[in-house]
């Protein structure tokens, strides 16, 4: 045993007390959450049309073993290059899952909760040695004279799979001169999502009417 | 007051895992408001901070090995090869410290019971072996005999293997429960300093049990290096994996069993002592059968 039984100062046990709590905390950390083993590097494009946000276009770069593992399952043919086939086969092996996850994307429509049900255009190809997924979330927000804000952040709850916003990801497709889209990149608990586990990173979209 | 600050202690670290901290939500809050999103906990912010180093470092770590594995072509023998070992000891090492069940029980069980510093390196060291040659005999026979994909093969280990080891903890966690709450007279319980050993059969059986789930991300690693012919150093990376696994949670259970020490270390009377074991005991026996019908239903799920 590390400790023996014996006589001791009242200081000292108070001191082990403090010690044994902290070793007990750093022990015991939440089950709940699992560490990273697929790594996922986003970029996003906000895509606005006649009424104001139409939706969101993401693009996913995972990477370079986890892309091996996907070609291992859905690269029928071994050539290193996905097909419409083997496209339709991650879709609804592995794309269509994420449903249940709502693809691991959160957002906050004037803060309020908007739930995400459906995604669109999904494809996959292979670039660098990185498989990519590229789809739709549509969000319809139309512009007004006031301010309408988007929060956003993508994180995994389990955190098998960790999301980053790569460096300057942030991106606008559309009627752009008519609204004056503004960003801001931040932590996802700055722009509301106070129980995003970890830091995940934040987007904050703001657009009006000009 | 002593006794207070025990209690205090003990309600906060059974509270700690159901602390909102780091657990799923898909609850969001409306409109941030300023003032609390600028000025959050300081000690939830430290823990998140420290936690998204940890990952980032992995991010990097297996950026890394994969370039590595590139350039072991060129000189099988050569730096490539060693540097690659080295970073995965390292990714072990800090894969390890993340949230995993594996520590908790492994911690659980300490907790339950008394331990050497030989025992908790015999213990990760069983545990984290198990835990990824587990994923690497399944990922061999998957690809050599099976012609398996590994996800889905992964998949179908994670169902199965999770629901038998799941069972074995509840049996194991029931079997300490138990012992914890019949165990010896106080008397004689007191001269043996309260604290039941632990065995070496029950220390290979936590461990193996424990382990058994398979590492996805040894898995992961060991399928790119095939990818790239790279068997043998793949193979050597799983060692290297899981040393340094092993060496973060044996310092977790030796963590354990100082604080297990330091807290039965402030009691002075025997008769709290006593209590005090068999608290122990019964909370480390109950989180491993919880954690176990965790792994049934999450394999289930």
């Amino acid at each position: 045993m590390i400790f023996r039984h014996k006589t001791i100062s009242k200081r000292t046990r108070l001191s082990c007390l403090h010690i044994a709590a902290l070793l007990l905390l750093a022990t015991f950390t939440p089950p709940a959450s699992a560490h990273p083993h697929v790594f996922v590097d986003y970029g996003i494009t906000f895509v606005f049309d006649q009424q104001g946000l139409a939706g969101i276009a993401m693009e996913w770069a995972f990477d370079e073993m986890f892309t091996q593992m996907l070609l291992d399952e859905a690269d029928l043919n071994r050539d290193r290059d996905f097909d419409q086939r083997e496209i339709a086969g991650i879709k609804t092996g592995a794309f269509d899952n994420l449903a249940n996850h709502a693809w691991f994307t959160h957002l906050l429509v004037n803060g309020q909760p908007y739930p995400i049900t459906e995604t669109t255009n999904f494809s996959t190809f292979l670039k660098d040695g990185q498989a990519h997924y590229s789809f739709f979330i549509p969000c319809p927000v139309a512009a007004g004279e006031t301010p309408q804000k988007i929060s956003l952040t993508l994180y995994d709850p389990t955190y098998y799979t960790d999301l980053s916003l790569i460096s300057e990801g942030v991106d606008y497709r559309g009627p752009i001169d008519r609204y004056h889209p503004r960003h801001e990149e931040t932590l996802a608990q700055e722009v509301g999502f106070t129980n995003a586990p970890l830091l995940p990173d934040g987007i904050l979209l703001e657009f009006n009417v000009q | 007051m002593r006794r207070f600050l025990l209690l205090h202690t003990l309600v906060l670290t059974l509270a700690w895992p159901a602390l909102p901290l780091n657990l799923p939500s898909t609850t969001v809050v409306a409109a941030p408001s300023v003032a609390q999103a600028e000025r959050p906990f300081q000690w939830r912010r430290l823990y998140r901070t420290a936690q998204q180093k940890l990952v980032r470092q992995q991010k990097i770590l297996r950026k890394k090995m994969t370039g590595l594995m590139g350039k072991m072509h060129e000189q099988p023998l050569g730096a490539p090869l060693w540097t690659f070992m080295g970073m995965a000891f390292f990714y072990g090492m800090i894969h390890a410290v993340g949230p995993g069940h594996g520590k908790i029980i492994i911690g659980s069980y300490f907790l339950s019971r008394r331990g050497s510093l030989k025992q908790s390196l015999l213990l990760g060291l069983l545990f984290a072996v198990t835990h990824v040659f587990t994923a690497v005999v399944l990922l061999l026979i998957g690809h050599a005999l099976l012609q398996v994909s590994t996800s889905s093969l992964l998949d179908q280990a994670d169902q199965w293997l999770g629901a038998f080891s799941g069972l074995l903890l509840i049996l194991i966690g029931s079997l300490l429960v138990v012992r914890a709450l019949r165990g010896p007279s106080a008397h004689t319980a007191l001269h043996n300093s309260l604290n039941q050993p632990s065995e070496l059969k029950g220390l290979c059986s936590i461990a193996a049990t424990a382990g058994l789930v398979p590492c996805p991300g040894a898995a992961l690693i060991l399928l790119f290096a095939l990818s790239q012919q790279l068997l043998v150093p793949g193979l050597l990376a799983m060692l290297a994996l899981a040393l340094g696994m092993a060496l973060t949670v044996s310092l977790s259970a030796l963590t354990t069993m100082a604080a297990r020490g330091a807290l039965l270390h402030t009691l002075q009377s025997s008769r709290w002592v006593v209590l005090a074991g068999r608290l122990f005991g019964t909370v480390g026996g109950l989180i491993i059968v919880t954690l176990g019908v965790l792994l049934i239903s999450s394999g289930n799920s």
